[in-house]
């Protein structure tokens, strides 16, 4: 005879089998797809892509597992059958945990198992040392606490969409609530701001707590959840619910009262579901946008949390249960036999659900929140506080209108799942499934610069044609197979449709769309590269070259290096360096010809910030590789035209050009300082600079239009009736404008600033700020060139004047062996001719400076400020000893200023026993700050402006 | 023995009284019948009896034993088939018999063997299959495999067809008859009339009367009291009378328990009347008066049976 214990778990274990099957499969499915993705693409895949793989499989399974273990008892009655047998409430639970949380254990480890496949295939061994388990820990808290909310809420709910809902949201914010305050309460308490490992434990410690508590919750309401089903309360809704529907749809009663009626009714039925979700959208977009803001200011997630991508998830989500829930309150048996009983109008019961509840609320919601977000996030940036701005710019934000159609599709086809679905269980494992599916789609479509429009607009119209078509039947009671098959393939016969005929025929591309040009330009590889166009013939060149990117080479030792040296070419050994570089040599001969046009820029895709700077990766890193490779062969010209080339990239592919080509350009000082240079070599390197200067700051390149306005500005703001470049817009728009033609603005760049700025005068209260704050020219900064930064634009002048005096130096070093007491020597005609024909100066908005150069170094260390570093015992300051510029040592500052001699307190990083010495440290007049904040300057060692450097030194 | 007593019973549920000082004796050996209509409070009297349900005040014995302290040992020796009973679909008929077996001592699946030979059941096909009535056969046999002393039903006849249905509630009175004790919720009153010992009718979650039937049939008459003029005015007799209607313009019938004796002549005697017939209602008749009046009796024991003063529902009588 069986105890009870083993008849329920084979219970359980029977009951759930088929959806284990069928959740298994998929999930096995998904996992593996994203791994193949892990092992097959590039190599600059970073951890938090594995941990993605295992953290996202087991949270679904943890969601799955906990909303099957109460809900479904629950709409299905059987809760009644159990609760008339001889056994404890606890029992029937603790049988039920006990198989859940095997089948969770089982799917979690498998998914571990899959991430630990990953990294052998990619990395040939297990590193174990390498994994930041702390990282792991910190994640896995994730798949925890979703399998108890969802639990919790499984005993909660009566229905188990709700509790899908409520479970996936409750998961979500309360991990980044306590992770959150666990920060917040750390610094209270203990003001702990650098120490890793105490943040660490101190959120391990707040997530701890959650999930001991949340353990608690379960077993205390899961050993009563038998008891205490207020049958009378449900039945009273029920008749209520019945009373008013018979009205609705009496034929007594007139029209436009039914129609009334129902969507009273209708919202009654759904109500508790709606706010539920609309609270979810409401919470995650916060939590987004927070993100995003912490974002703006500390970039700290710019390689892990993309905002774009999440809000895009959000509105698929929002839209596809917001479509769920049409009819998911009438799939209940008590509403939807009402309707086969009583309703002979079906098409008005059909109307009324979608007239308020899916169009109202969450559209609403939803919109709102992803204009504030994508404003907050994107273009408009500072000018989301002017609110006369808000309302044009909700209609002619791309993101918004993208937006508001992945919405609207999201919710079409969650529409049609809801009608076909009568199982709730299977009605959300459908809608997660579709929202993945059209995750992809979406993305797919933006990658390739395709007008969202035009391939959402007609799913739309079809899944809601069918749901038309399919709605009455269903209501009816009259669902032949043909009348659930025949919206099915309209959906799908008009998606592929749609899709065979852009490919076939392309007629109804939009004829500015680029991505219609590009097909063309592909399609014709032959009459392309002759044609001369050099917008499509570098970005095929780009395209061809990095599609043939070989990273094979590099495996073997990659798995060998640490974490933080394995984006470096530096530390790669010789041999991979080479073999690497042979390997890729037509690669890189393709990428540095495309690399040679301004419009090169087109081939990185639009979506994110975070996929632009992984694209612009892929080419950094190999000409890292082949810089490397030049520089250990010291093969001094060629590797100053690696330089160049990465240079190039830089300005030209990174979202962040401006200070990444200013850093490339500062290679160029250690170049001139290899061994085997010559005048001539030299020289060259001086004219290269000058050649990447004008590439750079060219007026026609669209990522220098900015300039244009930067010599405008510098021009008229000596007008001291003029606050600012703007009011001078306001005060003498016409010269203006014309100077801007003059400066070769390209004309759609200038349709639209001056589109903008006629509109802001009509609104210009806003704009006419008394205290002069810089907003309005942010704003047309932000209206030119998004991406770049007017100090940004400093930092590569500066970088480029720098190099340029420091290879100046070289060959004077060359010619007279020793350095020039003055810099001004170099413009002077010496042995050979003029070095430079004018010494670059540091200049700001108004003023112009020498660098500071030092001939004969200082007789003590010199200290700069950024080194300067915090103790724990109070002491304002202490400059790191390690890092001081070494005494009758030569250098050049890369910015200006001098060194007074005063007793300063040394010691390094975390070092507490610092000592007094007498060192200089540098004084920086005030009108020459700004120079000191380029923070691509601060992390450069101090060696790096000394003048004189061993090869064996330099990075 | 009694099996089941009630005192003083109340359940809320926030506003709503479903149970509301609820009070009667179940004798062991019987069928006992609860009659309501749908809200009346029968299901919860059965939840709070099993212990599924705390009351919010009274105390409650089943099997001489408190359902809140010791539900699973009551559970254990009743059978309970809920209103429209939910198994799980995708097991065979055979297979719930062994998942229910688990929960009760041995014996059990041999028992329900018996049981579905008896129904006619098939062993070997899943629930889902099964017609609505071979679904509640399924759920009697599960309930009554372990040899209850107390089968508790709620609402088992519905859905069930007519056929079914009278073999079924026979049945029941076989169940007693081996001295076993059979507590009926329903509101197929006729049905129960044929199987009833005792009645209890619930209304708005107050028993209204709790009888053997056999007394309260014996107890209520019905008279159909003809007359010559309209407008004529019966004398009054609220102490036994439970409605009054109005048939017609020149009938009236008065539905009475335990008369005066001389009540009846007086009537017949008046000036006016022309003729008073006498009928003995059926259980439906005594059901709907009982509802119609308002009227609430005390529990009270065989020995002590008299008739009690109730109060004429005025609107009965205009």
């Amino acid at each position: 005879m069986s105890t009870a214990n083993e008849v329920l778990r084979w219970k359980e274990r029977r009951t759930l089998l088929p959806v284990w099957i069928s959740l298994g499969a998929l999930f096995l499915f998904g996992l593996l797809m994203l791994m193949a993705g892990k092992t097959t693409g590039p190599a600059n895949e970073q951890d938090i892509g594995y941990l993605t793989l295992f953290w996202i499989g087991s949270s679904m399974i943890g969601l799955a597992t906990g909303i099957l273990l109460f809900v479904p008892e629950r709409e299905q009655g059987t809760d009644l059958f159990l609760a008339g047998l001889p056994v404890k409430s606890s029992a029937v639970s603790r049988a039920k945990l006990t198989e859940a949380l095997l089948v969770f254990v089982i799917f979690v480890a498998v998914s571990l198992g899959l991430v630990v496949a990953a990294f052998w295939i990619r990395r040939g061994e297990f590193l174990l040392e390498d994994v930041r388990w702390q990282r792991v820990a910190a994640l896995a808290f994730i798949p925890v606490q979703t399998f108890l909310w969802s639990a919790l809420c499984s005993l909660w709910f009566k229905t188990s969409l709700n509790a899908v809902i409520s479970a996936a949201a409750l998961s979500m914010i309360g991990w980044v609530v306590i992770s959150v305050g666990s920060l917040i309460a750390l610094e209270f308490l203990f003001g702990v701001q650098e120490s890793n490992g105490q943040i660490f434990w101190g959120i391990v410690a707040g997530h701890i707590s959650l999930v001991l508590l949340l353990c608690g919750a379960v077993w205390r309401l899961s050993s009563v959840w038998l008891r205490g089903r207020h049958e009378s309360d449900t039945r009273s809704e029920v008749a209520s619910k019945k009373q008013l529907a018979v009205a609705s749809v009496s034929k007594k009663q007139s029209a436009s009262y039914s129609m009334k009626s129902l969507v009273w009714q209708s919202v009654r039925l759904n109500w508790g579901s709606m706010l539920l979700l609309s609270i979810c959208i409401v919470a995650a977009s916060f939590i987004a946008t927070l993100i995003a803001v912490s974002q703006q200011y500390t970039d700290s997630f710019g390689y892990v949390f993309s905002t774009y991508r999440s809000l895009l998830a959000i509105a698929i989500f929002a839209g596809a249960f917001s479509g769920l829930l049409i009819f998911r309150g009438d799939q209940t048996d008590k509403s939807f036999l009402f309707f086969q009983t009583y309703a002979d109008f079906p098409r008005k019961v059909w109307l009324s659900r979608l007239a308020l509840l899916c169009v109202s609320l969450p559209v609403v919601i939803c919109s709102f929140q992803w204009v504030v977000a994508s404003l907050y996030t994107t273009q408009a940036g500072e000018a989301i506080r002017e609110l006369p701005i808000l309302p044009r710019q909700m209609f002619f934000n791309t993101n918004v209108s993208n937006g508001v159609l992945i919405f609207l599709t999201a919710f079409s086809v969650g529409q049609l799942i809801s009608i076909l679905c009568r199982s709730g269980v299977l009605a959300f494992i459908f809608t997660v499934a579709a929202c993945f599916v059209l995750s992809g789609w979406f993305d797919t479509i933006l990658k390739t610069w395709e007008p969202l429009f035009l391939f959402t607009v007609p799913l739309i119209v079809t899944c809601l044609i069918a749901s038309w078509w399919y709605a009455p039947r269903w209501i009816s009671q009259r669902k032949p197979i043909r009348s659930m098959a025949l919206p099915i393939v309209l959906a799908s016969s008009v998606f592929v449709a749609c899709s065979v005929g852009y490919v076939l025929q392309r007629v109804t591309i939009p004829r500015n769309s680029i991505a219609a040009e590009y097909q063309e330009a592909f399609e014709s590889h032959d009459q392309f590269l002759n044609s001369n166009k050099e917008r499509f013939h570098s970005v095929f060149l780009m395209k061809e070259a990095v599609a043939a990117l070989d990273h094979k080479v590099l495996t073997d030792e990659y798995a060998k290096l640490p974490l933080e040296k394995r984006g470096y070419a530096e530390n790669r050994s010789n041999q991979a360096v080479d073999e690497h570089v042979r390997v890729n040599n037509e690669v890189l001969a393709k990428m540095e010809e495309a690399l040679s046009y301004d419009l090169v820029y087109h081939w990185i895709t639009p979506t994110s910030l975070s996929e632009q700077q992984s694209q612009y990766r892929t080419v950094a890193e190999l000409l890292d590789f082949q810089s490397q490779h030049l520089k250990r062969k010291n093969d001094v010209l060629k590797y100053r035209d690696s330089l160049a080339a990465e240079v190039r990239a830089a300005w030209r592919l990174s979202p962040n050009a401006a200070v990444q080509a200013a850093e490339k350009v500062m290679k160029f000082c250690q170049w001139s300082e290899m061994e085997g240079q010559t005048d001539e070599t030299l020289r060259s390197g001086i004219a290269k600079l000058k050649r990447l200067r004008s590439e750079i700051f060219d007026r026609k390149s669209k990522r220098i239009q900015y300039e244009a306005y930067f010599n405008i500005r510098r021009k008229y703001q000596e007008n001291s009736n003029e606050q600012n470049f703007f009011t001078g817009v306001l005060f003498r728009g016409p010269m203006y404008w014309e100077q801007l033609r003059s400066e070769r603005i390209s004309l759609s760049e200038f349709a639209r600033l001056d589109q903008a700025v006629r509109n802001d005068m009509q609104s210009s209260q806003s704009f006419w700020d008394p205290s002069g704050a810089p907003t309005s020219q942010a704003y047309l900064y932000q209206q030119l060139m998004p991406d770049v930064n007017p100090s940004e634009m400093q930092a590569i002048d500066h970088a480029l004047s720098y190099a340029t005096i420091r290879v100046a130096l070289q060959v004077w070093r060359l010619e007279h062996d020793s350095y020039p007491e003055t810099l001004d020597e170099l413009a002077l005609d010496g042995k050979s001719g003029t070095i430079l024909n004018q010494v670059p100066k540091v200049s700001g908005g108004t003023f112009q400076v020498d660098f500071g150069y030092f001939p004969n170094g200082l007789n003590r260390a010199a200290y700069l400020p950024h080194m300067t570093t915090y103790t724990e015992r109070g002491w304002p300051e202490v400059f790191d000893a390690s890092k001081a510029i070494p005494s009758n040592t030569p250098f050049l500052l890369p910015f200006a200023g001098n060194f007074k001699l005063e007793p300063v307190l040394t010691g390094t990083s975390k070092n507490n026993d610092a000592e007094f010495l007498y060192g200089y440290t540098f004084v920086n007049p005030s009108q020459y700050g700004p120079n000191v904040n380029f923070f691509f300057l601060q992390d450069n060692p101090q060696r790096d402006y000394v003048l004189t450097v061993r090869e064996s030194d330099s990075r | 023995m009694t099996m089941v007593e009630l005192n003083n019973v109340s359940k809320n549920y926030r506003s709503v009284k479903a149970m509301d000082g609820v009070s009667f004796k179940i004798p062991s050996g019987v069928v006992f019948a609860l009659l309501g209509e749908n809200g009346a409070g029968k299901t919860t009297t059965i939840k709070t009896m099993l212990g599924l349900e705390a009351p919010s005040s009274g105390s409650i014995r089943v099997v001489g034993m408190d359902p809140r302290k010791e539900a699973i040992a009551i559970r254990r020796a009743i059978g309970y088939v809920p209103d429209a009973p939910k198994l799980y679909d995708w097991m065979k008929v055979d297979e719930i018999a062994w998942f229910a077996g688990g929960f009760y001592p041995d014996g059990y699946v041999q028992e329900f063997e018996r049981l579905a030979g008896e129904f006619e059941l098939p062993m070997h096909v899943k629930i889902k299959t099964l017609s609505k009535g071979g679904k509640a056969k399924v759920a009697l046999a599960l309930a009554m495999s372990h040899r209850p002393e107390l089968l508790i039903l709620d609402e088992p006849t519905s859905g069930l067809d007519t056929l079914v249905r009278r073999k079924f509630l026979e049945s029941m009175v076989d169940v007693a008859s081996e001295g076993r004790t059979v507590f009926l919720s329903s509101h197929q009153i006729p049905e129960v009339e044929r199987v009833a010992d005792y009645v209890a009718i619930m209304n708005e979650g107050q028993i209204r009367v709790c009888e053997k039937l056999d007394v309260l049939k014996a107890e209520i008459e019905q008279w159909v009291v003809t007359l010559e003029n309209p407008n004529l005015r019966l004398p009054p007799c609220d102490s036994f009378l439970l409605t009054h209607e109005g048939i017609g313009q020149r009938r009236q019938q008065l539905t009475v328990r335990t008369p005066d004796p001389n009540a009846l002549w007086a009537l017949r005697d008046m000036e006016g009347v022309l003729q008073v017939d006498v009928h003995t209602p059926s259980l439906e008749e005594i059901f709907i008066a009982y509802l119609k009046s308002g009227k609430r009796e005390q529990p009270r024991s065989n020995s002590d049976a008299k008739p009690k003063s109730v109060s004429v529902d005025e609107e009965a009588t205009s």
